[in-house]
């Protein structure tokens, strides 16, 4: 099997530095698990306490799908409906603005 | 004269990493974060999480070295609740670490290192330093 190819590895501050997002994109050989060829994994965590907030991933058999009642339910995907990658983290993107919105 | 390392602040806005993402199977370029750089959404961001306080808080860090939290507080004339605030916001964002050390006893204290003596900002129009040599 050939090894996962790191496309992106972001760690990025947001909202005051009271959150990180962890965007990682890796090439990947397996199409069973990641049939597009991509294995993405964007996670939103609060800064300090380390609590994961909101999580994307694209594994078989879910497909693109967000874990949004983090860090309650651990079980509970929403599944997308997305083109691609990009669209799926600028939905990721859209959803971490709502736990901003959330947390004021 | 040995190198000196400084830690670097970058500015990426969501934006400008949906552009990245966009461009991604066309240049086939490579996103990987190096590790002496933070990356912050916005500089209103970065500026409302560096405080005056934290910055008094790295200076003290890389010229004094302090053992302990409770030492660094004494030395910046604040309640060690704060500071201790500051320092877990500060190594969560990997500003610093805390490392942990074994003493003669046989007891773990805990050791802030700051391993940067400058931290350079990349303003897109006005690039700037905030130097740690100065202080004494």
């Amino acid at each position: 099997m050939t090894q996962a190819k790191a496309l992106i590895r972001e760690v990025i501050l947001l909202d005051n530095g009271r959150f990180e997002a962890h965007i990682k994109v890796y090439e990947v050989s397996n199409r069973n698990k990641f049939p597009d060829g991509f294995k993405v994994s964007c996670a939103l965590v609060e800064l300090g306490t380390g609590v994961l907030r909101l999580l994307l991933d694209n594994h078989q058999p879910f497909g693109y799908h967000m874990h949004t009642k983090l860090p309650e339910d651990k079980s509970f995907r929403l599944s997308i409906y997305v083109l691609n990658h990009q669209e799926a983290i600028q939905l990721f993107f859209k959803h971490a603005e709502k736990v901003f919105k959330n947390e004021k | 004269m040995k190198n000196k390392k400084a830690l670097k602040i970058q500015f990426k806005s969501l934006k400008e990493i949906e552009k990245e993402l966009l461009d991604l199977p066309l240049k086939k370029n490579k996103y990987i974060q190096p590790s002496d750089v933070i990356l912050f959404e916005s500089i209103d961001g970065f500026r409302n999480f560096l405080t005056l306080q934290k910055i008094e808080i790295l200076a003290l860090i890389a010229s004094k070295n302090p053992s302990s939290v409770y030492e660094l507080a004494k030395l910046v004339g604040r309640s060690i609740a704060p500071v201790q605030k500051d320092c877990n916001a500060l190594a969560a964002a990997r500003f610093i670490v805390f490392k942990q050390e074994t003493s003669g006893r046989k007891s773990i204290s805990l050791k802030l290192k700051f391993d940067y003596d400058r931290i350079s900002v990349n303003l897109p129009d006005h690039p700037y330093e905030l130097s740690f040599k100065a202080v004494s």
